[in-house]
């Protein structure tokens, strides 16, 4: 009786173990996010990568003559909370986004707050070649609302 | 006791790949579009020019010989825009690039090749710029 008692209490323990490591995964994937702007899906809602892709040809256009846009001035300055606050104020009122920037071979980053979106969300990109610096704009917009899921 | 276990391990390993694959986006189609490749053929088209004609003026205001000022001008630009084409999902290369000196202005030749899973470009480019 002993030996087995001793068996069932292993087994138990085991089970305490496999639960916790669960919990924990489970703890860690809530609280892990990886932030990524994926390329345009052929199955993306064509509605969002339409929006962001007039979005950003809009700004890019908006100057006196080719490559004058202000995004182009901000982007030239360096500022690139400016050249992303211009973008998302050119964003539909309907649509939420996140802009991200990357300079020559940096990785994208996004400027200002990140938002999580809501329901599906469409990322569109655009090389902007200022000077000497190749900037890569990149715009992921979503439904305000839910969206399309 | 031992099915509870096979339960809980089932449902531990079940969340695991699901949670998995949703991070990895996995779980939706992640082939970038067709037109994408186009689309980023026609940008590097319409500003390549003036890329090298800036970066090469930046090396020679900087100290370097004309020729080699263009040809760090060249593979750098080639080493952004295959980068910008890993963030787009494709790829972007710069291939057979020549550098020609004629009448004192510089003829610079190129192969500008963009693929991804459902299309492969290969666009030539010719620039002549005068520094």
């Amino acid at each position: 009786m002993g030996p087995l008692r001793s068996d069932e209490e292993g087994q138990v323990h085991i089970l305490e173990m496999i639960t916790l490591f669960w919990l924990f995964f489970m703890s860690a994937a809530f609280i892990l996010k990886i932030q990524i702007p994926d390329p345009a899906s052929p199955a993306a809602d064509a509605g969002l990568e339409i929006v962001a892709r007039d979005t950003i040809s809009f700004v890019l256009s908006d100057g006196p003559s080719v490559n004058q846009s202000s995004v182009h001035h901000s982007l030239g300055m360096g500022d690139r909370n400016a050249a992303c606050a211009t973008v998302m104020e050119a964003l539909p009122v309907q649509y939420d986004g996140n802009c991200w920037l990357s300079l020559d071979i940096e990785w994208p980053q996004v400027v200002g707050n990140y938002a999580e979106p809501i329901g599906r969300s469409s990322s569109t990109h655009r090389l902007v070649v200022v000077d000497e610096d190749v900037w890569t704009l990149s715009l992921q917009v979503w439904a305000l609302g839910g969206g399309v899921s | 006791m031992l099915l509870a276990t096979g339960m809980v391990l089932l449902m531990s390993l079940l969340s695991m790949v699901l949670l998995s694959l949703q991070y990895v986006s996995m779980g939706e189609p992640y082939d970038p579009s067709p037109r994408e490749a186009l689309r980023c053929s026609d940008e590097i088209q319409k500003q390549f020019p003036h890329l090298i004609e800036v970066r090469a003026s930046e090396l020679i205001q900087a100290g370097s010989d004309e020729r080699s000022a263009i040809w760090a001008a060249l593979n750098s630009s080639a080493s952004d825009l295959n980068h910008h084409g890993e963030i787009r999902g494709i790829d972007v290369a710069l291939l057979d690039s020549t550098v020609d000196n004629e009448g004192g202005a510089w003829r610079i030749q190129s192969s500008l090749g963009v693929a991804d899973d459902t299309i492969r470009l290969e666009v030539p480019l010719s620039i002549i710029i005068d520094l």
